[in-house]
């Protein structure tokens, strides 16, 4: 996918949520649902290359793969997969509803704390 | 310190999405996105859609995505639809942001479908919705019969699966029900078309479909 892109659109998102808060960046969590197709390995890759030469450079940014849970609509049972491949694990049945999957989300961010502000400065 | 921020990355085009489907509610036109493989028949689909849709007195415009060229436009055009092409440059799929660009360029007066080609790729326009009421994925029988299983999540996001070629069958060892086996695994609601636009086969099937959204549309 592309994985490029939305490192930066996540680099844009911390960078906006550390100057609000008047901090530095550490790192973020990001969560990613299989359905968004993000590819955790060229995202990390991807991260290190757009924030190089950043204020962001060296931050840790992790990624929470979360998975698709899907609500059966003949038995109400709730399966969860990581594969777009889904049956209903109680029944069979293929009438799923979508809960989660396609999750590509900013979800948190570490802030240094104002002591270490005050080190690095 | 930890602090919360849940923000959708991808929340620009999903914010412009959602502006170019109010458009269009509030104008009271339906509006497709063709998504498939360069070379899956979408713009000789849509050149049969116009011909239909156009004999049955509807009113269309076309946005076409390409890489480059205007190719597709001017085949749209000469079905009989004015069409705008969108060349991304490089981008593999289409912004939401580019269609709404391309609707204030199209004299939208008395429209009521708007039918839009996605960049020919079933990776990267799934992740990015451009705000139509029907997502239609368009695999053919030359590409093989175990496409949904190489690109599950294009036909499990789908609103609507067409396979095209079905003219070429006979001809080629394409197991129409495995196909359609592994759809259904991925999908279950989405309505399905066997389209030919050599033979015609399905086309009248695929307009009629459109007709009665287009009439739940603007009929609530």
């Amino acid at each position: 996918m592309h994985e490029y892109s939305i490192a930066q659109d996540i680099a844009t998102i911390l960078s906006s949520v550390g100057k609000e808060h008047g901090r530095r960046v550490l790192g973020g969590t990001v969560a990613v649902g299989p359905l968004s197709m993000i590819v955790a390995e060229l995202l990390h890759e991807a991260w290190a290359a757009v924030t190089l030469q950043t204020p962001l450079e060296g931050s840790a940014l992790t990624i929470e793969q979360v998975p698709i849970r899907a609500r059966c609509t003949d038995c109400g049972h709730e399966t969860e997969s990581f594969t777009p491949f889904i049956k209903c694990e109680q029944c069979g049945s293929l009438r799923l509803k979508l809960a989660s999957g396609h999750e590509l989300a900013v979800l948190s961010a570490e802030l240094a704390d104002p002591e270490e502000e005050l080190d690095a400065s | 310190m930890r602090v919360e921020v849940m923000k959708n990355v991808l929340g620009s085009n999903a914010t412009a999405a959602e502006s170019n489907r109010s458009f269009w509610n509030q104008h009271g036109m339906l509006a497709l996105d063709l998504m498939g493989s360069p070379g899956s028949g979408k713009t000789s689909i849509l050149e049969q859609l116009v011909r239909e849709l156009t004999g049955r007195g509807r009113s269309m415009r076309v946005i076409e995505g390409d890489v480059a060229s205007d190719n597709d436009a001017r085949r749209i055009e000469a079905a009989g639809a004015e069409a705008f092409q969108i060349n991304t440059g490089g981008a593999c799929h289409l912004h939401a942001a580019m269609v709404a660009r391309a609707l204030q360029q199209l004299d939208l007066e008395g429209v009521e479908v708007i039918l839009i080609e996605n960049v020919g790729n079933l990776v990267c326009p799934t992740a990015y919705k451009l705000g139509a009421h029907f997502r239609i994925v368009v695999a053919s029988v030359p590409e093989g019969d175990d496409k949904p299983e190489k690109y599950p999540v294009a036909f499990r996001d789908a609103d609507v699966i067409i396979l095209n070629k079905t003219d070429l069958l006979p001809h080629l060892a394409f197991d129409a029900d495995h196909f359609w086996d592994l759809a259904e695994q991925l999908n279950s609601s989405a309505p399905q078309f066997n389209i030919s636009c050599t033979t015609g086969e399905g086309i009248e099937a695929l307009c009629d479909f459109v007709e009665s959204e287009l009439a739940k549309l603007t009929h609530g």
